[in-house]
């Protein structure tokens, strides 16, 4: 097991005077080496906080988070590097994950440095690599974010993602800001990937239908909490939850 | 991007007044910086026996031309011009006079009044006004831009620690700076100025004490509000260390904004620097200085062409500042962008 999350929780207070909103409640999912897993919720259901903590961007309140069999709490500056070269992250919005007056080059041969990948001679070369590894022609290299359309922008995201080879890489909403061709395409990319190169995903979507196309095993949230686990082939099981009949119900509708 | 700083340079232009001011105000500006060879108390250039001598640029003794002296030769000093014409010519600058030259060879008592060797006539020491107007100009922007591109820098990075850091950094910074700048400037000044006779280095750096909490209020605000952007999340998530983030990442941003005020500090660091010289705790006695001018102008009420000459040029040299200001944050709105990035 590469990656185990055990009862997490998590509340937020907007008012003094409310009760804290209880983002997320005893929330367990487990991930094994190059496995892809699904997590699916409508919105506000606390995918995207579970995936903050993840990153260690926000802390929980309560539970654990075990990488390698170490648990991810208090590390310090140097042990937090070592964690985020094993974990690393595609956000939701394409050209808010990018600063905007920092050429792709840059973005790219940035984390490269950083994590001692290669030098800042080669990182050039090995940016323009990594680009063409994500069907991107060469030439983007030297363009700003705000000249590059949503999907061109994610599959440098990805790009950027995979660059460090991490062990895990997490999926925030990372094809719904994209319209359907561009989804279908980056989705294409990532089944590639699956293939070529050694790595674990956690896939969190609203989209039912898109976690099944790419995801082994879902989780199903609710209100913070995970209702239920099933392996995607067992779908159409009669044992589905009701939640889970829902929102795959509403997927078909769609279709 | 790149169409975003075309666009900008459009909307710079589009606006008139600021182009012409920019326009304006830097020919004024390069004109100032080569005072020497305008308002001089040497000639540009003088052939004597055949020999080329430049005494801008090297001080010659009077014996070279045949003086009697070791010291350096005074080219006003009728003998030592005669001197120099008996065996070669001399190229005189525009104005003979530099901002420290007094007038020996007046029959008329100080300050006096305009005339076709002192354009703007003389101040009550007998010095060129116009001289004195220009190297003024020239030592005040100067100063200013010193000031404001020094205090600049120490408030961007002390807003963006604030910023970014948040939390007690940010808590204990905006106390102090609160108590900082509740201190009376003036008074602070006036007393150190017992003590000890401010150059300009000496003023430059007192008044930078106080004068670099301006920015930081605006540049925390901006970091503030971009730490928590993704791009910043993904930027630690990629091992970049706080500093490379807050420099790389978010202050390009966060520098429009700051951009946008530094013509008005310019003309607000001008303005201290004329105050504190009409009160006489500005520069070391002696310095060609527009509030110097000013206070002599007010002590000699007869003699108005002192107060108006200082008067003019502070004020067009105020009003192209802010007539650039006003342009240049026109062109600098963050709506440009955003239109931008909708199309």
């Amino acid at each position: 097991m590469i990656l185990e999350i055990d009862r997490l929780s998590k509340s937020f207070n907007t008012d003094i005077k409310k009760e804290p909103i209880r983002v997320l409640d005893c929330a367990s999912i487990t991930l094994d080496a190059n496995e892809w897993v699904g997590v699916v919720g409508e919105s506000g259901c606390g995918k995207s906080t579970l995936a903050k903590i993840i990153m260690q961007a926000l802390s929980s309140d309560n539970g654990e988070i075990k990488f390698d069999n170490k648990s991810i709490k208090n590390l310090n500056k140097q042990e937090l590097r070592n964690y985020y070269k094993g974990v690393q992250m595609v956000f939701q919005d394409p050209l808010s994950s990018f600063s905007p007056r920092v050429k792709i080059a840059t973005h790219l041969s940035e984390a490269l440095i950083n994590f001692g990948i290669c030098s800042k001679k080669k990182s050039l070369n090995m940016s323009k690599k990594l680009l063409e590894d994500v069907g991107l022609s060469v030439d983007k290299l030297h363009r700003y974010p705000s000249e590059l359309s949503g999907g061109e922008l994610q599959r440098v995201a990805i790009a950027r993602a995979i660059s460090v080879s991490p062990k895990i890489i997490i999926f925030d909403e990372a094809t719904s800001a994209l319209d359907v061709r561009t989804e279908a395409q980056i989705i294409k990319l990532l089944h590639d990937m699956k293939q070529t190169k050694n790595f674990s995903a956690i896939f969190i979507s609203h989209n039912i239908a898109l976690v099944h196309n790419i995801a082994s095993r879902i989780y199903v949230m609710k209100d913070g909490k995970i209702v239920e686990e099933y392996l995607s082939k067992d779908i159409h099981s009669p044992n589905r939850r009701e939640y889970t009949k829902l929102l795959i119900e509403a997927a078909s509708l769609k279709i | 991007m790149q169409e975003v700083s075309k666009k900008r340079i459009a909307v710079f232009k589009a606006n008139k007044r600021g182009y012409w001011s920019l326009w304006i105000f830097s020919f004024l500006f390069i004109v100032s910086l080569f005072s020497e060879f305008i308002a001089n108390d040497k000639p540009l250039f003088i052939s004597y026996k055949g020999a080329y001598h430049f005494p801008v640029f090297k001080s010659y003794s009077e014996k070279v031309f045949g003086g009697d002296f070791e010291s350096e030769a005074d080219y006003r000093d009728p003998y030592v011009q005669t001197l120099i014409e008996k065996n070669g010519f001399m190229i005189w600058p525009f104005i003979k006079y530099s901002y420290h030259t007094i007038k020996m060879d007046s029959s008329l008592s100080f300050p006096s009044p305009a005339s076709s060797e002192n354009i703007l006539g003389t101040d009550d020491q007998g010095r060129d006004v116009f001289a004195r107007v220009l190297y003024g100009f020239r030592i005040s922007v100067l100063f200013g831009l010193a000031l404001t591109i020094l205090s600049s820098m120490i408030g961007v990075v002390a807003g963006a620690m604030q910023g970014y850091y948040g939390g007690k950094v940010d808590l204990y910074g905006q106390r102090f700076i609160e108590i900082w700048s509740g201190l009376p400037t003036l008074y602070l000044l006036i007393i150190l100025a017992n003590y000890i006779q401010p150059t300009f280095w000496w003023l430059l750096g007192l008044l930078l004490l106080f004068s670099w909490t301006g920015l930081v209020g605006l540049v925390r605000a901006e970091f503030l509000r971009a730490r928590n952007f993704e791009y910043i999340k993904a930027a630690r998530a990629l091992g970049q260390s706080d500093r490379m983030i807050m420099f790389r990442h978010i202050l390009p941003n966060a520098l429009v904004a700051t951009v946008t005020f530094m013509p008005f500090i310019l003309s607000g660091s001008i303005t201290t620097l004329t105050s504190l010289d009409f009160l006489g705790f500005g520069l070391p006695a002696g310095s060609p200085s527009l509030g110097e001018l000013l206070a002599q102008g007010k002590e000699n009420i007869q003699a108005p062409w002192l107060g108006i000459s200082a008067f003019v040029v502070l004020s067009v040299l105020l009003s192209l500042l802010v007539f650039i200001g006003e342009a240049f944050r026109d062109a600098m709105d963050p709506n440009i962008a955003q239109s931008m990035e909708i199309k």
